[in-house]
């Protein structure tokens, strides 16, 4: 019971860690068109800056400067590369998008090296708040979940009860019908990058120091923050809410289930030949192939309902 | 007189808002029948419904007695019903000789074959060539479709909608931007073409509706008001009210 | 008949020519890498075939090319060890087409119930899953280390045992001018031409009776096929298979080779291939920025000439057929704009190079080798030197693109006229 506990935590966790990202790329998705490949690596970016921020001032100023940084960075990006490319179509974009991911990975190494950097938990935070069951929660995964929550919460009323959210709303299903009305179109799509590249820069800061941070960073995040957005729908942030905290709980209730085909076929009474090839394949744990996880509910998606849990909006 | 297309009691809906009210129209093959009304009447709509890129909130369509209603695009075009748009809808990047053989390929048996080179394929561009000839196209047969003029364009367009030798056409406002000179040559084209099918028109170009049409039917808010030959069309006062206004012309 | 062989014309002559080539260039390191080159022909043509033909953009199309080098490798050892009876070496590639084909069908047949971003999306999915595959089910993918396999196997039929690389290498060739071949024959074929169709205009397709859905899903089982015939040469080539020929970066290598070569002509691909292969033999000994010059070219195609180098040659194309002096014309303008654009990235290429050095290797002391000059990256005057260059760069473009651009849009209005006449 107290395992179950601390995986529903840790998969909260997880899951609104990636949410911060999918919200960040739904935004922009969702305003723009555009799928920013590099998504993750303003991600990644956000953990160094935060990294090499911290080396000089510390954690807590690095919180707020590194995201402002990386929405700056991003906007600007924006401004002077990706606004070229919207007229060449989405496809272009995404592929702008890609080759951005690249170079910011190849800076990222020429700066800082292929291996790790030692951006750690700020001590202030390093203690066990409290315990429930024999298991202890860390203070600082409070505070990232306790910001993440607020994220979400400030979003949502941004969204919701600002005129600008009202806008922003709207450009989500209708971007032709906003620029038609008067508003700076351009103007608005820097911000939103800007803003969507800065909650990636966010969860950086707030995921690096637990992660790690290295240049694979953005690789290995990368493609999983898309699927959440494709199975949660794209263009939709209840979907990658939904979707985030889905794939996030499977993915901690899965690493840490160590049974296999073998132990279920066991547990009935059967048992399988130890030399035999199937043996093999029943053998391999959960645990082993969480990884794979994301990626096959991907593919039960796309069979059972392509637009995904909640998509409006058609590629 | 047998109708080829039939709808009955059709409407569309995109949520909240109907936009074809209960609908019922029989088309008599071989006749040429234009839909006129004013705008946002749900011509457009309307074509979308028959050539099955929408799908009818309720009602049936009905080609050649089968039911086409839910019909995707492709298979309405395999049973004998072939649409231009509104809004040019060409295949730029190829020649405009190829987008007229593109358009017979599946009617011509072709299907996805990849064992067969269209250039060597001599009945095939014979009947290309042929249409072009019609279409006064053959001048600029080798260059890409999307360098042709505005006009010229127009009647690929047109072009590419016969290729597939469909029964019945359907041509969405195709004199739409053009000057005179130009909307007499492609209403002879369009009298060409249409011999032997049935042509469904929209237009807003009066003129070119009652040189055409043996019959017309007059579209308002989703709903047919009236449908007869184009005198009593003219004549009739709902219609004029609604859409011809007191010139009638 | 005598068109046939002029229009083969070309390819008779390239054939030749490449056949030669080992005469020329017998060195180990040439042989593979032509060897090399011939591979990523064939797979990036075949990428091409979903990318340029089909308008899918896809970031998995590794998968088939690494799952056919794994089968490939398991079906050579078996037959080394005796396991299995013999099959050719030389007819391998049908191996891989096959395998590539069916993993292909079934991929595709669930990628292309969606288009456009969604399907890139989904196809970097599947991608990450084939990888993660590889590494978990390591009875048959032997995890990160991969397999090793020896060609040589089996009888040898006129003393041919593919062990010397030149054997290899004319293997190679003749599966490239086999496939590609193939791949081009394909385009004029009724799919081949509604495969462009669905590209640039898949509602009109609709509407002329083709399923669109059904011809993106052949394109993609078609290039999936080829592409499993070059991961089995690829496998044969290097006598290794790693979980890399399955991953997103080779994947990507093979986007980028695809698209700046250009991807809107058909020798697009091929340009990049052997274009980006050689360059990537080369200069990664010279600089360690190497990846993102490429990520950065990349970037800048995308924005600025996304037809790719192809796509510029064949821009000039009704130019050149119209009147052959307005091509000349252009010429100097376009040196001058070259020239200008040239200052400027030697200037950047020597900033970043200096970068690279002061932080990846011994923290910046000593001396560093910039275009086969000696530049002290400590002392303040290479910094200027470069700075510099960059901003006459800046200044000189400001004066020549702006001609460039009118010499382009005479040459162009001209050409236009022609054809309306």
């Amino acid at each position: 019971m107290d395992a179950i506990l601390f995986n529903i935590f840790n998969g909260i966790l997880y899951g609104m860690l990636l949410f911060m990202l999918s919200s960040g790329l739904t935004l922009i998705f969702g305003m723009m068109g555009v799928l920013n490949f590099a998504h993750a690596s303003f991600f990644m970016l956000g953990a160094y800056f935060a990294y090499q921020i911290s080396e000089f001032v510390g954690f807590y100023p690095a919180l707020i400067i590194a995201p402002l940084l990386i929405a700056v960075i991003g906007a600007y990006v924006e401004k002077y590369g990706l606004r070229r490319v919207h007229k060449f179509g989405h496809v272009a974009e995404l592929l702008f998008t890609f080759g951005l991911f690249y170079i910011i990975e190849e800076i990222v190494q020429m700066i800082w090296g292929k291996v790790p950097v030692g951006y750690h938990i700020p001590l202030s935070m390093d203690f066990s708040l409290f315990k429930i069951m024999g298991m202890s929660y860390p203070a600082y995964q409070m505070f990232t979940l306790a910001v993440s929550i607020g994220i979400f919460v400030g979003l949502f009323f941004v969204l919701a009860k600002t005129r600008a959210g009202l806008i922003i709303k709207a450009a989500l299903t209708h971007p032709e019908i906003v620029s038609s009305l008067g508003h700076n179109v351009p103007r608005v799509f820097m911000v939103v990058f800007g803003l969507g590249c800065g909650l990636a820069g966010l969860a950086g800061v707030l995921a690096g120091n637990t992660l790690g941070t290295d240049p694979s960073m953005a690789l290995f995040l990368g493609p999983i923050v898309f699927v959440v957005i494709v199975v949660g729908g794209l263009g939709s942030l209840k979907g990658a809410l939904v979707a985030s905290l889905l794939i996030g709980l499977m993915q901690t209730f899965a690493i840490s289930l160590d049974y296999s085909l073998n132990n279920i076929l066991e547990f009935l009474g059967f048992s399988v030949d130890l030399e035999s090839l199937w043996r093999i394949l029943i053998d391999i744990t959960i645990s082993q192939i969480a990884p794979i996880l994301p990626y096959l509910l991907l593919v039960v998606m796309l069979i059972a309902r392509p637009r995904g849990l909640f998509g409006t909006r058609d590629v | 007189m047998t109708n080829i297309l039939s709808l009955s009691n059709v409407s569309k809906s995109f949520g909240p808002a109907q936009i074809i009210k209960n609908l019922s129209i029989d088309i008599i093959k071989g006749e040429r029948h234009a839909i006129i009304g004013p705008n946002g009447a749900g011509k457009s709509t309307l074509f979308n419904l028959i050539s099955g890129h929408y799908k009818p909130t309720s009602g049936t369509i009905t080609l050649n007695k089968k039911e086409i209603s839910n019909l995707d695009p492709h298979n309405i075009n395999r049973k004998g019903l072939a649409r231009s748009f509104q809004v040019t809808n060409i295949f730029p990047r190829m020649t405009v000789a190829e987008n007229i053989r593109c358009g017979m390929l599946w009617s011509k048996n072709y299907k996805y074959s990849i064992f067969k080179l269209l250039d060597n394929e001599k009945e095939l561009n014979t009947f290309t060539n042929n249409i072009l000839s019609e279409l006064s196209l053959d001048h600029c047969a080798q260059i890409p479709a999307g360098l042709l003029s505005y006009a010229d364009q127009r009647s690929l367009e047109i072009g590419i909608t016969i290729a597939s030798g469909a029964d019945t056409i359907m041509l969405d406002e195709p004199t739409a931007g053009m000057s005179n000179s130009e909307t007499a040559r492609a209403v002879e084209l369009i009298k060409n073409i249409s011999e032997k099918r049935t042509l469904i028109i929209v237009e807003h170009d009066m003129g070119v509706v009652f040189d055409l049409a043996d019959r017309i039917s007059v579209l308002v808010y989703g709903e047919i008001i009236y449908t007869d030959t184009p005198t009593k069309v003219r004549n009739n006062k709902k219609v004029q009210e609604a859409y011809l206004g007191t010139e009638g012309n | 008949m005598l068109n046939i062989i002029k229009s083969f014309s070309s390819w008779i002559i390239i054939a030749l020519i490449a056949a030669l080539l080992p005469m020329m260039f017998d060195s180990y390191f040439a042989l593979t890498l032509l060897s090399k080159m011939g591979v990523l022909v064939i797979f990036t043509v075949a990428y091409n075939m979903l990318l340029g033909q089909g308008g899918m953009l896809s970031f998995g199309h590794a998968i088939y090319f690494g799952f056919a080098g794994y089968v490939s490798v398991h079906i050579l050892n078996g037959i080394g060890g005796e396991i299995i009876p013999y099959f050719p070496i030389v007819l391998f590639p049908i191996i891989g087409a096959i395998v590539g084909a069916s993993i292909g069908a079934i991929i595709g047949y669930l990628s292309t119930r969606r288009a456009g971003t969604a399907f890139a999306m989904i196809s970097l999915g599947f991608c990450e899953m084939a990888t993660a595959f590889t590494l978990i089910f390591v009875v048959f993918f032997n995890g990160e280390d991969g397999i090793q396999t020896d060609r040589v196997v089996g009888p040898e039929p006129m003393g041919i045992s593919f062990g010397p690389q030149v054997e290899v290498y004319y293997l190679i060739l003749f599966w490239t001018l086999l496939t590609v071949i193939l791949m081009y024959l394909i385009t004029k074929t009724p799919f081949g031409r509604m495969s462009n169709a669905v590209r640039d205009n898949p509602e009109r397709a609709a509407f002329i009776g083709y399923n669109v859905r059904h011809v993106r899903w052949i394109a993609f089982t078609l290039s999936a096929m080829f592409a499993g015939a070059a991961g089995s040469l690829h496998a044969i080539n290097y006598e290794h298979i790693g979980f890399e020929s399955v991953s997103v970066v080779q994947s990507g290598q093979v986007l980028f080779m695809a698209f700046i070569g250009g991807v809107g002509h058909f020798l697009g691909p091929i340009i990049g291939a052997i274009g980006l292969t050689y360059l990537d033999s080369v200069l990664l000994d010279i600089t360690e920025a190497w990846l993102l010059y490429l990520g950065v070219t990349f970037a800048v195609i995308v924005a600025f000439a996304p037809g790719g180098l192809a796509g510029l040659i064949v821009m000039h194309g009704p130019i050149a057929r119209t009147n052959k002096s307005l091509l000349i014309g252009l010429i100097k303008p376009y040196l001058a704009a070259i020239g200008s654009s040239l200052t400027g990235i030697v200037g950047v290429i020597g900033i970043i190079e200096m970068l690279y050095f002061k932080s990846l290797i011994s923290k910046g002391e000593g001396e560093i080798i910039i275009f086969w000059t000696e530049f002290n990256a400590n002392g303040i005057f290479s910094w200027i030197i470069f700075i510099g260059l960059i901003l006459g760069g800046i200044y000189l473009c400001k004066i020549t693109y702006p001609k460039a651009k009118e010499g382009w849009d005479h040459a162009i209005s001209v050409v236009k006229s022609e054809i309306s006449l």
